[in-house]
């Protein structure tokens, strides 16, 4: 059975680095070959656009969020009113411990019953959720 | 630089980009270009589709990106304490 990933922002952040760390390359360039059905939150982009845009300036962002949109097969998926509900809810009970945007994607995730992989490395357990931690430290 | 150049379009919509726009964008056959328009400027743009390996050659490194992510997510959850 394919699996089925949601990417959260790290993942696709580090896939763009000048020195991509393997696992995340390896990770993208199975997505590109259709041996994992990817999802990301559409909210996931914004993030990684803002830190691309902190690191190299707007332009740049632009560019790797066009290549990624036209070379990498993955469903891009806005929220809608039961993913805001869901998201929210993980929000008010970890506000401390998860961010919006990884709220989304573990929404996503649990919905779409698919892997999260992430680079976050303290989030709490939550039912449902299966992750897939990548540790560069 | 910039060029500009006058093309017809055909009547399947299909226009050529000139060679000397094509070379000085190192375009070749099968690159992918984002078309977008504008109404408001009256135009229409044509971006190339940049290669993942010339976008990380321009890149920061691993480390310093894991670095930007983690002070980025201190700030937004310390906001809630």
């Amino acid at each position: 059975m394919q699996e089925i990933a949601c990417l959260d922002t790290g993942p696709i952040h580090l896939f763009f680095m000048k020195d991509c760390p393997e696992p995340i390359d390896s990770l993208i360039k199975k997505v590109q070959r259709r041996e994992i059905m990817a999802f990301v939150a559409a909210p996931v982009l914004l993030e990684v656009f803002k830190h691309l845009c902190v690191g190299k300036g707007r332009e740049y962002a632009e560019s790797c969020l066009q290549t990624f949109q036209s070379k990498i097969p993955a469903t891009i998926t806005p929220l809608d009113i039961p993913l805001i509900f869901r998201a929210g809810s993980l929000k008010c009970q970890y506000r401390e411990e998860l961010s919006y945007i990884d709220c989304t994607a573990i929404a996503l995730a649990i919905r779409e019953r698919a892997i999260l992989h992430t680079t976050e490395k303290e989030l709490p357990k939550i039912k449902g959720l299966k992750t897939k931690v990548y540790n560069f430290d | 630089m910039g060029i500009a150049r006058m093309v017809k379009m055909t009547n399947r919509g299909m226009i050529v980009i000139p060679a000397a726009i094509r070379k000085q964008f190192d375009l070749k056959d099968g690159d992918q270009l984002v078309i977008s328009s504008d109404s408001d400027a009256h135009s229409i743009t044509l971006v190339p589709i940049e290669s993942i390996e010339s976008l990380r050659a321009k890149s920061l490194t691993t480390k310093e990106a894991l670095e930007l992510m983690k002070s980025s997510r201190t700030i937004e959850l310390g906001l809630e304490k």
